[in-house]
């Protein structure tokens, strides 16, 4: 290792612990960021060691649910993927994972990264990734990137970068990343759902894709599955929906798990997985789908998957109080027209809590909340809004023409225990908290005895 | 029973941050107090519908605003005719921008707007992005209009715009001149969304009032509503950004 970069690694990790130590934070992108400022070229020096290369995944939703189901599928096939873990997902917390293990990156280890779009341009550059996957481009936290165009550019800069014998990972199902595999040097490997039963209806979806990346005319859906996300082509240039090599098929959905018939090049397999909701299959998908294009056998990827929790504070089950509390991260509208659609395969009126804060992990702007079909949300019970924009919460409630009560607690404490009480035992509290919110009301959780099994940013399952 | 007519331009290409709250506030707001409002999607190659009484249009990305103003150079002259009739218009962000006489893009391309507006915008090369409080008087009424704006574009008046509001904290139509947003006969413009109007009932509430006294003359009575949430979502927001400002948070690192 040049001297420079290993003095930046030992720097780096001193100030990260020190950070930890003093009670600051920061542990899981803080070392990174100060190496980077003495070595911008750490990354590049670091990575060129990996014995296994790299994969790096990229999506506006999804990300860490996907990058740690593919961590999993690494394992089980006697990989070790080096993972910058939880969201920590900016070009620090690929440099401070990298730092981590710099005694030893050779031999099985391989670099898995999930990486914020506006910097994969550099990532890729810096990793000379063998793997790259795109999951999915919707519309994500408007405030941070400008505009939502610039999002599919800064992917297509990325892919442009990669080396000839890489392979490319890609959402069939989503025509904006789906249009990224045109240009492309290498021959994408194309995933997506095939399944007649589960179609939403027309009206349903922030569809912020709309338009055909290839020519900019109207795109004609055949089908939708969530969203934008679905069997289209386009009239006027003739781009269509790619056929996938990897499909999913006969999908069975429930609030606890999903079933699905996985088709593959090396043929047919069911799988079950521990996660509710169709946008975790198309996790799934992309996560099995890494693992072929680096020849790992799709009946090992399953095994690997079956005994997949979901990641930290997206749909997780806490018991607290003899109540079911159950957490779902949103930051997007998007992201909330899932949890929606989640907590609606529950068919009795829910107890319900939306915890809205706008601190800069949440997005500043709270605009959002209106591109969310909140018109959606069925029958409740209780209907709680909770954090700093609770008042804007409320507000988007009552003009969806929702008859329910609405209640408006900013405080979590209040919020939390007026939602517990009205649940009855055994019953089935939801949270669907922002980022930071969510930060808190585990810390909330936490202090009532539901702790036990948390895990927190930063940690390793 | 009182009926208006609302044409929503563009709303399949003009519809950045939560625009659609706008009309969502404009349609509960008139269901509630049993005025038929009807809201007419007007989109490329349409033609507009005669007789109507509320005209709006949102924000775009940049790639969707060229369509936009391409199409909107053949709607051009039915709109000015019914803008000068008193319609009223409500637009956002890059809708906004559209009304003006011209836009003169970071490039330098000079693009001719609808010319309503007596303004001329700048691409520029930082967003302006933040909470906004910015004070408006409406007739006898003064108060706060709260929103978020996002938007490169830097917007000066002309002699004949009056500012709709003064910025009190944001950056508004320039960050130099303290202004926020046009107003011109019955056109608003203005760079906040967030969603707009069901955060300020009272303008929203203007708008209504105008088209109705339009159509059916002045005297027009508009029946009061429970306004307790959004009066309390209003004085929670400016509170929030109040408390923003006063600490001036920008980590230098999440600057790009
Ligand atoms: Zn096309």
């Amino acid at each position: 290792m040049r001297t420079k970069s290993a003095i930046a690694s030992l720097i780096g990790r001193a100030g990260g612990a020190g950070s930890r130590a003093l009670g600051l934070g920061g542990g899981t992108s803080l070392p990174g960021a100060i190496a980077l400022k003495i070595d911008p070229g750490l990354i590049r020096e670091l990575a060129r060691q990996l014995g296994q290369g790299s994969v790096i995944i990229t999506a506006t939703n999804g990300k860490t649910t996907t990058a740690n189901m593919t961590a999993k599928i690494l394992s089980a096939a006697s990989l070790t993927p080096v993972h910058n873990a939880a969201g920590a997902n900016l070009a620090y917390g690929v440099a401070t994972a990298l730092m981590k293990d710099a005694e030893g990156l050779k031999g099985s280890k391989i670099g898995l990264f999930e990486v914020d779009e506006a910097v994969v341009k550099n990532v890729v550059e810096d990793l000379d990734p063998k793997v790259m996957a795109v999951g999915n481009i919707f519309r994500d936290q408007l405030d941070r990137f400008g505009e939502v165009d610039q999002t599919a550019r800064l992917i297509s800069e990325g892919i442009r970068l990669l080396k000839p014998d890489a392979r490319l990972v890609l959402n069939a199902d989503d025509p904006r990343v789906a249009a990224l595999g045109q240009d492309a040097k290498v021959e994408p490997i194309y995933f997506g759902i095939a399944d007649m039963d589960h179609l939403m209806g027309s009206e349903m979806g922030a569809q912020d894709s709309k338009d055909c990346l290839v020519c900019g005319g109207p795109l004609t859906y055949e089908k939708r599955y969530f969203s934008h996300l679905g069997a289209y082509s386009c009239p006027k240039c003739g781009f269509k929906r790619p056929r996938p090599q990897i499909t999913a098929t006969d999908l069975k959905l429930t609030l606890e798990a999903s079933r699905f018939t996985l088709k593959t090049p090396a043929g047919e397999h069911e799988v079950e997985l521990g996660v509710p909701a169709i946008y975790n299959v198309y996790n799934a998908l992309l996560a099995i789908s890494i693992g072929f294009a680096i020849d790992v056998d799709p009946a090992t990827s399953i095994a690997a998957l079956a005994d997949f929790q979901p990641t930290f504070g997206r749909l997780e089950k806490i018991e607290v109080e003899g109540k079911h509390v159950r957490l779902m991260l949103i930051k997007n509208p998007t992201g909330f027209n899932q949890a929606i659609e989640t907590l609606n395969l529950d068919p009795d009126p829910k107890n319900i809590i939306i915890a809205i804060n706008d601190n800069l992990a949440d997005g500043t702007d709270v605009s959002w909340l209106w591109d969310a079909d909140v018109e959606r949300i069925g029958k409740t019970k209780a209907l709680i809004t909770s954090g700093i924009r609770a008042h804007d919460m409320a507000l988007r409630l009552k003009y969806s023409g929702n008859n329910n009560d609405i209640q408006v607690e900013p405080k979590f404490s209040e919020a939390l225990a007026a939602g517990l009480e009205r649940t009855p035992d055994g019953g089935d509290l939801y949270i669907l908290p922002t980022y930071t919110a969510m930060l808190d009301i585990r810390r909330h959780l936490e202090k009532m005895g539901g702790a036990a099994a948390f895990w927190r940013p930063g940690d390793r399952r | 029973m009182n009926s208006l007519n609302l044409v929503h331009l563009y709303p399949d290409l003009m519809n950045l941050y939560g625009d659609k709250g706008n009309i969502i506030a404009l349609s509960r707001r008139c269901a509630w107090r049993g005025i038929d409002l009807k809201v007419h999607e007007i989109s490329l190659g349409d033609s507009l519908p005669k007789d109507m009484d509320i005209a709006f249009i949102g924000g775009g990305q940049d790639r969707e605003q060229l369509r936009v103003y391409r199409d909107l150079e053949k709607k051009g002259d039915a709109l000015k005719a019914m803008i000068a009739d008193g319609l009223v218009v409500l637009a956002i962000c890059g809708g906004y921008q559209l009304l003006g006489r011209r836009f003169i893009t970071y490039q330098g391309e000079e693009i001719q707007g609808l010319g309503v507006l007596d303004i001329e915008t700048v691409g520029g090369d930082r967003r302006l992005i933040g909470n906004v409080v910015a004070d408006i008087r409406l007739g006898e009424e003064e108060m706060a209009l709260v929103g978020f704006e996002n938007h490169s574009g830097q917007t000066t008046l002309g002699q004949k715009a009056k500012p709709l509001g003064r910025v009190r904290l944001g950056f508004g139509n320039n960050g130099q001149d303290g202004s926020e947003g046009a107003w011109q006969d019955n056109v608003f413009g203005t760079y906040l969304h967030g969603s707009l109007l069901p955060k300020n009932p009272v303008f929203a509430d203007y708008l209504i009032r105008s088209a109705l006294e339009r159509k059916y003359g002045s005297g027009t009575v508009l029946e009061p509503l429970n306004d307790t949430m959004e009066i309390a979502a209003h004085a929670a927001a400016v509170e929030r950004i109040e408390q923003l400002h006063r600490r001036r948070w920008v980590p230098g690192w999440f600057k790009r």
